[in-house]
């Protein structure tokens, strides 16, 4: 799951180096924490967040599958 | 994607010499000049002009490479292929148990077409690019046709404006051109998104029913 958004993000961003997914567990769900380089935010986010946006569905129908709950953040 | 080095006497003969040994055109590599190289004088003290040639990635290649990542990494078997037809790009997945990229109403199927269509125009200029799994548009598209039909055939029988479910613009698009040649009614998007949906309105009254108000019966008050 981890790789699929670091895969995702790396394809949005200028700077792939800088890309860092954290993974931590809360209550009945997994949350991840995406670093991206400060010029990057904007284009994870997207105009009106539809980047973001879509990343969240994607990645939540890939838990789904897996059967796990997850939320996506961008995180500093 | 590694480059080649070549040399010439000026830049523009090394870079000329470069797309013959690569088989590619200008617009297909990107340069940098490594010594721009100078002639000398009367042939004495000349230097050679390097310059490093990488072949640029095409459309059709990054998205082949970004769906064939996703595929794997979200672990499910599906084949990808992605056609270029004027610029646009048309991808297609194909295999089994596809229902999780697809999701509820083609949800995620939406989601990841928007991020191919952002990664592609970020690296190659905003171009069209259309993703489908597993033949789900077209299936969809056809019910789609269907619950436009039905809902033209109950304004008309009722006389009253008939709604479609919430649909994305292209969606909607295809319920317009179904009707559009129906000249009793007309067809209207209302609402936000992304609960916009398609009203389907008569431009006639009701058909007066005889089997309901009896022979020559006044027409039903329309409310």
């Amino acid at each position: 799951m981890r790789e699929l958004l670091l895969t995702l993000v790396c394809y949005l961003v200028e700077q792939p180096d800088a890309v860092v997914v954290r993974e931590e567990p809360a209550e009945g769900s997994i949350v991840f924490k995406i670093e991206v380089a400060p010029d990057d935010v904007g284009r994870v986010i997207g105009r009106q967040g539809r980047v973001i946006r879509a990343l969240r569905a994607v990645m939540r129908a890939a838990a789904a599958r897996a059967g796990q709950r997850i939320a996506v953040e961008i995180g500093q | 994607m590694k480059g080649i080095e070549v040399r010439g006497r000026t830049a523009d003969e090394a870079v000329a010499e470069g797309l013959v040994q690569l088989g590619l055109r200008a617009e297909q590599v990107d340069v940098a000049v490594l010594e721009p190289g100078h002639r000398g004088f009367l042939g004495l003290g000349g230097r050679e002009a390097v310059v490093r040639l990488t072949p640029r990635l095409s459309a059709a290649d990054l998205a082949r490479r970004f769906l064939t990542e996703v595929v794997q990494a979200v672990g499910v078997d599906a084949s990808v292929s992605v056609t270029e037809d004027q610029g646009n790009l048309t991808a297609t997945l194909q295999g089994d148990d596809l229902g999780t990229l697809i999701g509820r109403q083609g949800h995620t199927l939406d989601a990841l077409q928007y991020l191919l269509h952002v990664v592609i125009s970020r690296h190659s200029g905003p171009r069209q690019v259309s993703l489908d799994i597993g033949g789900y548009r077209a299936r969809r598209e056809e019910s789609i046709r269907r619950m436009a039909r039905r809902a033209c055939d109950e304004a008309r029988r009722s006389g009253r404006s008939t709604a479609l479910e919430p649909m994305s613009p292209s969606e909607r698009r295809v319920v317009h051109l179904e009707l559009q040649d129906q000249k009793d009614v007309q067809t209207e998007s209302e609402g936000e998104e992304p609960y916009r949906r398609v009203v389907v309105k008569p431009t006639q009254p009701a058909p007066a029913r005889p089997w309901q108000q009896g022979r020559g019966g006044a027409v039903r008050p329309r409310g």
